[in-house]
């Protein structure tokens, strides 16, 4: 996989580009280009979904993958598409403005509004990690039929979704309760209003308000309230969050490699979007501390799928 | 200071000394790591209470809840030792307070980040912050876990949690374990003592048995010898000592012996020597008595021939008869005085007197020579008096002029006195013969005349100087002689001067010499031929002499004769039990206890002399010359009337 540290491997490349370049004549360089930014298991995961996808229709050769500090944007003029994995990989390419199509992935929406805006003419599009709020709320239906209150704790970076959630409430017959909070220690206060109602508490991506030092005492009042609280990770779940709904990184790859094909296949650049697959992961032992008797995780996401589709069908 | 030390003191040292410092050193690194622990537990303790009460408060501090923080305080002040707790707020808020805080130690600021240890002298303090404890949330959809950008952020601080502990615990151990530091140092210090002393006695023990034998050796008991002790050097030296002893003990027998036999040869000299003397003093005493008797007799048998009667012829011959019975008088007198100042039996009898009457003496007797040769003889006058033996001295002076007189051929004789200090100089110059140098020693020996190989009896025999040096030797007198040959000599005396004793003195020039007619005379003498010859003379001399053999028949003669002694006259060794002295006692008993009396004899013995001047008696030697008798007659009280 990674050709660039292994010799043998970069001397059999090597072979076969003199090979292509006799035989075909047709090109010169990667067609895609994979920029990967910090190196971690969810990184490797999502390059390995997205080679894996785009395989059988391209040549290995075909698939380049760079390093963000290696990038420049003059060299790989024959690339038909640019696809990031990561924040890094995402914040070093916008930077260099490559005249490409530029697929990020594996970041936040808020990550993404955050960088500065294309040059004119240039695309660029991302599937994000955030579930969209609706998602959520069906999670929540699906999961929890009886609970018809959410409560948001709300910091300065998760008011839009915040307002999307409070949006989609209706649909999902659902109430949104919202406490908003600037720094960490208005949290307690604002949780005990918050959690006075019953109600299920869902995470946000902000972390203003969820962050590694704030997730056990946000835990430990809400199970103190018997409120359940809903992330958006499976990490979540492991600390004791009661569900979350969460995509994985293969399941991003293989998103994106059906754009890359697209890309190819001479289309346009789809607009930013949502992880279009998804997983629901649960924690048992706080169900049954709570009271709460729940489906199996797999049951509960095909519910989700089965509202999704049944309301709006895949394109 | 450790070059006075003995051996046993610095063999202590050496051995006290490395464990003393071993022990300290021991002592002090182990108590020291034991208060190191025991701070250290002590503070571990402490932070563990700390970081109990952070975690136990967390969630109370992050809910704010008072109520909790307030339990959780009191219920860790449930522990030993703890004296105070106190929860802050982030904005240093007081949340809770147990117990009482130090107020030695400054009031807690807030909430830090980091722990703090404060400490105190009663008080030691940890302040701990209280943090949020992290779930990881990040498994790999880094964005989403850790927000924009991804990057780690410092928690926020909830508050702080004050925990006090008293140091009371801690410092009772501290001092507990000094104590017994401190205790077991003196016991190691009395124990390397003891064991010191006792290995000191050890090695000072042989080295004090070889000291004290050396010792007793030095006090010369040779016999003394050191005990076979240790081994090594010391053995050599216990070897060396007792080899040293022995031969010591044999060179001081030796020496010994040797000394004992010199010794031994020594007294056997000595004894020949003093039998050699003592024969030698026979033979004068016996000589001198033998010998004097007959020239007793003849001297005085020869002056009463003179006084007779002669033709010419017979009156020259009875002259030469008397000159060489002089010479031998002469002779006979230097060498019993010699004799008598060898033997050592002239006791000086030191007494101030008048000088001049001493000059007089002199000069008359030495004027008949001195006109006989044409000679000057002059004594200056002085009025000195001066302490001296006045009989011993004139014999002195009278010697020195003389010789003077008998060698000065020509020219003057000159007595003359100087005072140097409190000394008095009585020189005798003649414008002589001179002496050389390298004889002026010689002619104080025995028989020496430098200028009469030929042995001409009038020019003496050759014992006037001598009898001279003895003679001033005897009394103390310093004797000098200044003499070039041809220049003359002067002989020198220097004798203390004396104060005048008027009265002694006018006393004796009282008396001027005078006639002896008609003096009754009692005389004792066993010898019928010295009786005669003394009675002829005396009588000669108009005296009427009452002579005997023994005391009853001159008391006899006495009573016969009804007179009344006036002079007695005595031999000292009679026949019979009794002796002059006896004889002299009785007379005057029977006629009165103020006449004069004179003793004669021909003994020289110390005896005889003692005796006469127990007895305060005038003593004249046999020969007695007429002359000296007729002086001691003219001189002796009550004899001139």
């Amino acid at each position: 996989m990674n050709f660039r540290r292994s010799n043998p491997l970069r001397g059999l490349l090597a072979v076969l580009l003199i090979l292509l370049a006799t035989i075909s004549q047709a090109a010169s360089g990667p067609r895609v280009v994979l920029v990967t930014g910090e190196r971690n298991a969810a990184q490797d995961e999502t390059v390995g979904a997205i080679r894996s996808a785009l395989v059988p229709e391209l040549n290995a050769t075909d698939i380049g993958l760079v390093e963000a500090q290696d990038f420049d944007g003059g060299g790989h003029a024959e690339a038909r598409i640019i696809v990031t994995v990561g924040t890094q990989a995402a914040k070093a390419v916008g930077a260099r403005r490559p005249a490409q199509p530029v697929l990020n992935t594996l970041l936040t929406r808020e990550f993404y509004e955050a960088q500065p805006a294309p040059l004119p003419g240039q695309a660029r599009s991302a599937i994000f990690l955030d579930q969209p709020p609706r998602r959520q709320l069906a999670l929540l239906n699906a999961a929890l039929p009886d609970q018809g209150t959410v409560a948001l704790l709300v910091g300065p970076n998760s008011e839009e979704v915040a307002r999307q959630f409070v949006a989609s409430a209706p649909e999902h017959k659902l109430k949104v309760n919202v406490a908003q909070v600037t720094q960490e220690r208005e949290i307690f206060q604002a949780l005990e209003k918050l959690l006075r109602e019953r109600s299920v508490l869902f995470a946000l991506p902000d972390a203003a308000v969820f962050n590694t030092y704030t997730i056990q005492n946000i835990l430990l009042t809400s199970y103190r309230h018997r409120t359940p609280l809903i992330g958006f990770s499976p990490a979540y779940v492991r600390a004791g969050a009661l569900l979350a709904l969460y995509s994985t990184p293969a399941q991003i790859g293989r998103q994106a490699a059906a754009i890359v094909r697209s890309v190819l296949a001479g289309m346009a650049l789809p607009p930013p979007q949502a992880p279009r697959e998804f997983e629901v992961a649960a924690n048992p032992v706080v169900a049954r501390s709570l009271g709460i008797e729940l489906d199996a995780p797999e049951r509960i996401a095909e519910r989700v799928r089965e509202r999704e589709n049944l309301k709006e069908p895949k394109p | 200071m450790i070059d006075h030390w003995g051996i046993r003191a610095r063999v202590m040292l050496a051995a006290v000394l490395p464990m003393l410092v071993l022990a300290i050193v021991l002592t002090a690194f182990y108590t020291r790591t034991r208060i190191n622990d025991h701070e250290d537990a002590y503070r571990a303790r402490g932070q563990a209470f700390g970081r109990q009460l952070a975690a136990a408060s967390e969630y109370a501090l992050f809910s704010g809840n008072r109520e909790t923080l307030q339990r959780l305080s009191a219920s860790m002040l449930a522990e030993e030792d703890l004296t105070g707790v106190l929860i802050l707020a982030h904005n240093g808020e007081i949340l809770a307070r147990s117990g009482n805080l130090d107020t030695a130690l400054p009031p807690p600021r807030g909430a830090t980040t980091d722990e703090e240890v404060l400490s105190s002298r009663q008080t030691l303090r940890i302040i701990e912050p209280v943090l949020p404890s992290s779930v990881e949330l990040d498994d790999g959809l880094s964005g989403i876990a850790v927000g924009v950008g991804g990057e780690a952020r410092a928690p926020a601080v909830l508050g702080a949690v004050v925990v006090d502990i008293s140091r009371a615990r801690l410092d009772a151990r501290l001092n507990e374990l000094l104590l017994t530091s401190g205790l077991s140092i003196v016991l190691v210090l009395i124990g390397s003592l003891v064991l010191a002393n006792y290995m000191s006695r050890s090695v000072t023990g042989p080295i004090r048995q070889v000291a004290t034998a050396v010792e007793r050796i030095g006090r010369g008991q040779f016999s003394a010898r050191v005990p076979p002790v240790g081994g090594g050097t010391l053995r050599t030296l216990a070897d060396g000592v007792n080899e040293m002893a022995t031969q010591l003990a044999s060179a001081h027998e030796d020496m010994s012996r040797q000394i004992t036999e010199a010794t031994a040869e020594l007294r056997e000299r000595k004894e020949q020597a003093e039998r050699a003397t003592l024969s030698k003093s026979r033979f004068l005493a016996a000589a001198s008595h033998d010998l004097r008797q007959p020239m007793h007799a003849l001297g005085l048998f020869i002056a009463e021939l003179a006084q007779h009667q002669h033709p010419p012829q017979i009156r020259q011959l009875v002259e030469r008869i008397a000159a060489s019975a002089g010479a031998m008088e002469n002779l006979l007198d230097s060498l019993l005085d010699i004799s008598r100042l060898d033997a050592d039996v002239v006791k000086p009898n030191v007494r101030p007197f008048a000088l001049q009457p001493l000059l007089d003496r002199i000069a008359a007797e030495e004027r008949p020579g001195a006109d006989a040769r044409d000679l000057e003889l002059k004594a200056r006058p002085t009025d000195a008096w001066i302490s001296s033996d006045p009989v011993l001295f004139e014999r002195i002076l009278g010697n020195l002029v003389s010789n003077a007189v008998r060698y000065t051929r020509k020219g003057r004789v000159f007595v003359v006195c100087r005072r140097r200090g409190n000394r008095l100089r009585i020189e005798v110059r003649d414008n002589g013969i001179g002496i050389p140098p390298e004889s002026q020693e010689l002619i104080f020996q025995e028989f020496v005349q430098l200028h009469n190989p030929e042995r001409a009896r009038d020019k003496g025999l050759g014992l006037g100087l001598p009898i001279v040096r003895r003679l001033t030797n005897l009394l103390g007198h310093r004797l000098t002689l200044r003499s070039r040959p041809g220049k003359g000599s002067v002989f020198a005396v220097e004798v203390p001067i004396a104060a005048p004793m008027p009265e002694v003195e006018r006393l004796e020039d009282r008396r001027p010499p005078g006639d002896l007619g008609g003096l009754s005379v009692a005389l004792v003498d066993d010898d019928p031929l010295a009786r005669t010859s003394m009675q002829s003379l005396l009588s000669s001399w108009g005296c009427n002499v009452i002579a005997a053999g023994d005391l009853d028949a001159l008391t006899d003669s006495l009573r016969r004769e009804r007179k009344q002694p006036e002079l007695i006259i005595s031999d000292f060794r009679l026949d019979g039990t009794r002796n002059g002295v006896d004889v002299i006692r009785s007379l005057r008993a029977l006629h009165g206890s103020d006449i004069p009396a004179v003793l004669v004899t021909g003994d020289t013995g110390e005896d005889t002399l003692r005796l006469a001047q127990q007895q305060g008696l005038p003593l004249l030697h046999k020969p007695v010359r007429p002359a000296r008798l007729r002086a001691l007659l003219n001189r002796l009280p009550g004899a001139v009337e």
